[in-house]
C-alpha cells in the first residue's frame, strides 16, 4: 500500500495492528540487508582463511591451525613492519593530536582575518588526492634527506592526520557552551585552569576519538608512505602492499584478520565515546 | 539574595570583560599557528613544489600540458579517470539512495545497525578491504566457485583484474561517502512535510516524488560530488583489482614519477587532477561543509 | 445535545464528526483513554489540555497520522478509522505550519488541487481565491522562507482550506506567534471559520485563546475529556478541580456540608459559614471544595464599615501575604485563618484606589452565586494543585 513505505507514520507506529502488510517496504529491506552483506560480509571471509590449514589460498578451508599466524609473528620481515608502524604511529598519534587540537579550538572559538585562507591549508590534506601529496613529499623529502626514516614518516603521517582530528575536536568543541568557560574565569579561574576543568573535560571524547582516528591513519596509510619508505624502514601498509600485489600467501589474511580486530575495537570505542556527547 | 546581587553585578562583569576576554581571544588565535605552519611546511610546500615542476621540469614552457591533451594514451587515462568515476558514483548512489532512506526512516536500532554497517567498512584498512575482494573474486574464488556449483555458469567468471572489479572494489569503498550525506540530509527532513502532504491527499507515490526526493535532492548533490572527487584519484583499489586498460589517472602519475622519473608529465597530470578536484571541491562546500561530513559519520 | 453515545451514525447531521471510544496506548502509556466526541457541522470545536493530556494524539488521529489501538471515527457518514490520510479530505494546519520549502506559495496552495487532478484553469482560479481569502493575494511567486511568521500562518491555512475540506483541524496554529499577532490572528480565523461555515477542531494549550474563539470546548486531562461545554459553561460552572483551575485562576476552600436547602448549600470553612446557590449531589456532613474566581471576590480592610459589606452573603478573614500590581489590576494573596491561602484580584477602578499593604488584616467575600462546590476534598485539592500549577506554568508560556 506504501510505496517505499513513505515515511508519514511515524515508524514507533508501523508495528500496530492498523499497520498493513507493506510489499515495498519490505523490498526494500532486502535490498538494504543485500548492500549490507555487499559492504561487510568480504571483510569477514578473511578470517576463515587465515586459519587454513592448506598450504595455499583454498576455500572452505580444509582444516584449521593456527600456521599462519605462526608465519605471521615468526617473520622478521612481519615483525619488522609491525615494529616500524608502531614507532610512527604512536608519535604520529601525540603530535597530531596536539596540534589538531590546539587548531580546532582556535578555529571554533575565535574568527580571525585569514581564517578561511588557514581552514583551507589545514583542510588541505583532505581534499588533495593522496596520489598528488605522495609525489610532492616525495619530491621535497628526497631534498630533505628523509627517505627511508621514521622522522619522514612521522613528519608526513601527522600531516595527513591532523585534519581529521581538527575536524572530530571542533564537532565537540561547537557543543560545549562557551559561556561555561566564561563563567569559571567569572567564579575567579585563569584562562588556563579554566580551560584545564571545564571545556577539557568536555571535549575529552572528541578528542580521544580524534586520537583514535589518527592513529589509524598512520597504520592504514599506503600511497605516501610506499613512496617515502625503503625496505629497511618499511611500515605494515607497505608489507602488506606488496604481499597482495605478489603471491597470495595466506599470511596476509592472518595480518588482515588481526587488523579488522582491531579496527573493529576501534569503532566500537569511538561509537562509546560519541554516545555521552549526545 | 545571593543571585539577585549576583544579576545585579553582571553590568560590572561585562565591563571589565572587553579587556580579559580580548587578551583570551589573541591567545586563542595563536593556537591554530602551529598546526597550520607544520601543514605549509610538510604538505602545502611539497605539493606547490610538484606543481611547480609541471612547467619548470625538464625545461620551463608548457610542453608537459601540450603532450598530456595530445597524446592518446594520456587522454584514454584522463577518459578512463571520468568514466569510472562517473560509473561508480552512479553505482554508490543507486544502492546508497535506498540504504540511506530506510536508515533515515527506520527505528533508532535499524538506524544505528545500518549505521554500524556502513562504518565497518569504512574504518577498516583499505588493503584488508582489497585482499578480500581478490580471494573472493579470482577465478577460483569463492563467487566463480558458488557460481559454477549452484550450475549458473560453467567456465569461471573474470571478475577481477578488470574494469568490473575495479567498479566492484571501489564502490564497496565509497558507498560510505554517499550514505553519511544523504543520510544527513533525509533524517532532517520533517515529517511533518510529508504528513502535510499526505493531508492534502497526496497518495505515498506523490508523497515520496513531490516532497521527500526535491527535499533529498542537497544530499544527493552533495554525495554525488563527493564521490566523484574521491574516485578522481583514487588509487590502490584501481591498482590492485583494475586490469592494464583500466589505469586511472592516480596510477599513471605514480607510474611517470615513481618508475620513469618523467617528473614534469607525473605533475602535469597532478596538476589537472587537482584543479578538477578543487573546483568539484569548491562546488561541493557549497551544499555540505566538508567538516560536517568526515566528522559526521552517525 | 441531538446525539449522545449509541445513537448510530445514521441518525446523526450529515456533516458531523463521532468519534466513539478512541483509544491509543503506546507499549506501556495509555495516551488517548476511551474518548467519544461528537462535533457539529459548521462549529469550532477546541481541544484544550495541557500537553501529554492526549489532545494532539486525539487530532492525528482523526487526520490518520497515528493509528488508534481501538474505537471509530466517523465523519458525515464515512468511516475513517482505517482510511489512510491522503483519502480522509480533512484540511489540516500543522504547528509549524509544513509549507514545502522547494515549492512557491502558489504551488504549496495548488499541491491538494493537483493531488484532485483539477483543471489547470481551476487551480489557478482558486489559488488566487484562496491568496485573496487571507488578504495576501501577491504573495504567490514567493517562496515560504521569504515569508513572516504570521503570512506563513495564512498560507498554510489557505492551502488547508482551498479544496474546500469539510473539516479543518488546527494543531496549535498560532503558538510560534507573538501575543499581538496571535490575538489578532485569533479574529481572522474566526471570520473565516464564519464565512466558510467549515467544522473546526482547534488543538491549543493556551485557555485564553480557547475561550475566545470556540463555540465549544473539550478539556483533556490525562487521555479523556474532563468536561466538554461551552465557554462560560466551563468557566463558570467547572465539573472538576482541573478544570476550574486550568481555565483561569480559581481558588479552592476545603469545607464542610452544614445543612442542605432547596436552593443550595450552607458550608462550613474554619470558623466561616459559607452558603452556596448550587445543588450538587452532597449530603450534610460531606467533605467538599468550595471553589471561587479570584475576580468575583471583594477584599476589604478589616475594619471597613459594615455597609460595604452589603450585598455578598460569604466573609472570611485573614492576612495580606503579598501585593501583586497588574496594571489594569490588582492581586492579592490572603492568608485565610483557616490556613487556605486564597488569592483575590481587584480591578482598579481609579489610579487613587488605595492600595493595601501586606500584613494588613482583611475579609475577602463574594456572592453565593460565583461559587461552585465540587464533591470531594483532600485527593482532589491534592491533586489540583499540581495540576493546576503544571497548566498555569503551560498558560504562561504560551503568552510569554
Amino acid at each position: 500500500m506504501n510505496p517505499l513505505g513513505v515515511a508519514v507514520v511515524p515508524p514507533e507506529e508501523r508495528a500496530s495492528p492498523f499497520a498493513r502488510f507493506d510489499l515495498p517496504r519490505l523490498l526494500l529491506v532486502v535490498v538494504c540487508v543485500a548492500i549490507g552483506i555487499f559492504l561487510i560480509l568480504p571483510i569477514f571471509i578473511v578470517i576463515p582463511i587465515s586459519f587454513s590449514s592448506a598450504k595455499f589460498l583454498q576455500f572452505p578451508p580444509p582444516g584449521w591451525s593456527l600456521q599462519w599466524y605462526q608465519a605471521f609473528f615468526s617473520s622478521p620481515a612481519w615483525m619488522n613492519a609491525l615494529k616500524t608502524s608502531a614507532t610512527i604511529a604512536v608519535p604520529t598519534t601525540i603530535l597530531a593530536t596536539l596540534l589538531g587540537t590546539a587548531a580546532a579550538l582556535a578555529m571554533i572559538r575565535s574568527k580571525f582575518p585569514g581564517a578561511t585562507l588557514i581552514n583551507a591549508v589545514i583542510m588541505a590534506p583532505l581534499i588533495v588526492p593522496l596520489i598528488i601529496a605522495a609525489c610532492g613529499i616525495f619530491a621535497v623529502f628526497r631534498i630533505w634527506g628523509l627517505i627511508g626514516t621514521i622522522g619522514g614518516l612521522i613528519l608526513a603521517h601527522t600531516a595527513l592526520a591532523i585534519p581529521f582530528v581538527v575536524v572530530t575536536v571542533s564537532a565537540s568543541v561547537r557543543t560545549v557552551d562557551q559561556r561555561l568557560e566564561q563563567a569559571a574565569r567569572g567564579l575567579g579561574a585563569s584562562p588556563l585552569v579554566a580551560f584545564r576543568r571545564i571545556t577539557l573535560p568536555l571535549i575529552l571524547p572528541g578528542v580521544l576519538s580524534g586520537a583514535l582516528f589518527a592513529f589509524v591513519t598512520s597504520l592504514d596509510e599506503v600511497i605516501v608512505s610506499l613512496f617515502i619508505s625503503t625496505a629497511q624502514v618499511r611500515p605494515l601498509a607497505v608489507q602488506m602492499w606488496s604481499d597482495v600485489r605478489g603471491a597470495i600467501d595466506p599470511t596476509i589474511a592472518a595480518v588482515s584478520t588481526l587488523l579488522f580486530g582491531f579496527s573493529l575495537g576501534v569503532l566500537l570505542l569511538v561509537s562509546l565515546m560519541r554516545r555521552p556527547s549526545r | 539574595m545571593a543571585t539577585t546581587r549576583q544579576l545585579a553585578d553582571q553590568p560590572e562583569v561585562g565591563a571589565l570583560a572587553p579587556t580579559s576576554l580580548g587578551r583570551m581571544r589573541l591567545g586563542t588565535t595563536a593556537l591554530v599557528l602551529p598546526a597550520s605552519l607544520f601543514l605549509l611546511i610538510t604538505f602545502v610546500y611539497p605539493v606547490g613544489l610538484l606543481l611547480l615542476r609541471s612547467v619548470s621540469f625538464p625545461t620551463w614552457g608548457i610542453e608537459n600540458y601540450a603532450t598530456i591533451f595530445q597524446e592518446t594514451i594520456y587522454l584514454r587515462v584522463l577518459a578512463n579517470t571520468v568514466v569510472i568515476s562517473g560509473a561508480v558514483t552512479l553505482i554508490t548512489l543507486l544502492l546508497g539512495y535506498p540504504y540511506a532512506y530506510l536508515m533515515a526512516t527506520g527505528s533508532p536500532l535499524t538506524q544505528r545497525a545500518m549505521a554500524f554497517v556502513v562504518l565497518v567498512p569504512f574504518w577498516t584498512s583499505i588493503l584488508v578491504r582489497t585482499y578480500a575482494w581478490l580471494v573472493l573474486l579470482q577465478r577460483r574464488g569463492l563467487v566463480n566457485r558458488t557460481l559454477e556449483w549452484s550450475g549458473l555458469i560453467t567456465e569461471p567468471l573474470d571478475l577481477v583484474h578488470n574494469r568490473i572489479g575495479v567498479y566492484i572494489g571501489m564502490t564497496q569503498v565509497l558507498l560510505p561517502f554517499m550514505v553519511f550525506p544523504l543520510f544527513a540530509v533525509m533524517s532532517r527532513i520533517d515529517r511533518s512535510h510529508l504528513q502535510a502532504a499526505s493531508n492534502l491527499g497526496a497518495p505515498p507515490t506523490q508523497v515520496f516524488i513531490r516532497v521527500f526526493l526535491p527535499l533529498s535532492l542537497p544530499g544527493v548533490i552533495a554525495g554525488v560530488l563527493l564521490v566523484f572527487i574521491l574516485s578522481l584519484g583514487y588509487y590502490i583499489t584501481p591498482a590492485l583489482l583494475g586490469g592494464p586498460r583500466d589505469i586511472m589517472i592516480a596510477q599513471l602519475i605514480q607510474e611517470q614519477i615513481g618508475e620513469f622519473g618523467e617528473w614534469g608529465i607525473g605533475a602535469a597530470l597532478a596538476t589537472v587532477l587537482l584543479i578538477g578536484t578543487v573546483l568539484l571541491a569548491a562546488l561541493l562546500n557549497r551544499f555540505i561543509k566538508l567538516d560536517r561530513i568526515w566528522g559526521g559519520q552517525t | 445535545m441531538s446525539s449522545g453515545s449509541g445513537i448510530p451514525a445514521a441518525v446523526a447531521g450529515h456533516g458531523d464528526l463521532q468519534i466513539r471510544n478512541l483509544r491509543k496506548t503506546y507499549s506501556n502509556v495509555i495516551a488517548v483513554d476511551d474518548v467519544s466526541l461528537t462535533v457539529h457541522q459548521g462549529e469550532f470545536l477546541t481541544l484544550l489540555g495541557p500537553s501529554g493530556s492526549g489532545k494532539t494524539t486525539t487530532l492525528m488521529m482523526i487526520a490518520g497520522f497515528v493509528p488508534p489501538s481501538g474505537g471509530t471515527i466517523v465523519l458525515g457518514g464515512r468511516s475513517l478509522t482505517v482510511l489512510p490520510p491522503h483519502k480522509r479530505d480533512i484540511g489540516m494546519v500543522f504547528q509549524h505550519y509544513a509549507l514545502f520549502p522547494h515549492l512557491t506559495v502558489a504551488q504549496n496552495i495548488a499541491f491538494p488541487l493537483e493531488m484532485r487532478s483539477l483543471r489547470k484553469s481551476e487551480v489557478e482560479r482558486r489559488v488566487q481565491a484562496a491568496l485573496d481569502l487571507v488578504r495576501l493575494p501577491d504573495f504567490g511567486a514567493r517562496y515560504p522562507r521569504e515569508l513572516s511568521g504570521g503570512q506563513q500562518q495564512r498560507i498554510a491555512l489557505a492551502r488547508a482550506i482551498v479544496f474546500e475540506p469539510s473539516l479543518l483541524l488546527m494543531d496549535e496554529p498560532l503558538g510560534a506567534l507573538d501575543k499581538k499577532l496571535r490575538e489578532h490572528m485569533q479574529l481572522e480565523i474566526k471570520t473565516i471559520h464564519h464565512d466558510l461555515g467549515v467544522t473546526v477542531i482547534y488543538v491549543t494549550h493556551d485557555q485564553e485563546e480557547a475561550l475566545v474563539m470556540s463555540d465549544r470546548i473539550a478539556v483533556f486531562n490525562h487521555g479523556k475529556i474532563e468536561q466538554l461545554g461551552s465557554p462560560s459553561d466551563l468557566y463558570d460552572r467547572p465539573a472538576t478541580p482541573f478544570v476550574a483551575d486550568f481555565l483561569g485562576e480559581s481558588n479552592f476552600i476545603p469545607a464542610t456540608v452544614t445543612a442542605v436547602e432547596m436552593h443550595g448549600l450552607r458550608l462550613r470553612y474554619d470558623r466561616a459559614d459559607l452558603v452556596a446557590n448550587v445543588a450538587p449531589a452532597v449530603a450534610v456532613g460531606d467533605n467538599v471544595t468550595v471553589t471561587v474566581r479570584p475576580e468575583k471576590t471583594l477584599i476589604l480592610p478589616v475594619e471597613a464599615p459594615g455597609s460595604e459589606r452589603i450585598g455578598r452573603e460569604n466573609w472570611i478573614c485573614g492576612t495580606i501575604a503579598d501585593v501583586v500590581y497588574l496594571g489594569e489590576s490588582r492581586k492579592y494573596l490572603v492568608h485565610l485563618s483557616g490556613g487556605v491561602t486564597l488569592i483575590a484580584r481587584q480591578q482598579a477602578t481609579s489610579i487613587d484606589m488605595p492600595m493595601l499593604q501586606p500584613e494588613q488584616e482583611v475579609v475577602v467575600g463574594w456572592h453565593a452565586n460565583d461559587c461552585v462546590v465540587l464533591p470531594g476534598q483532600s485527593e482532589a485539592g491534592a491533586e489540583v494543585t499540581s495540576a493546576g500549577a503544571e497548566a498555569r506554568e503551560m498558560t504562561t508560556r504560551g503568552v510569554a
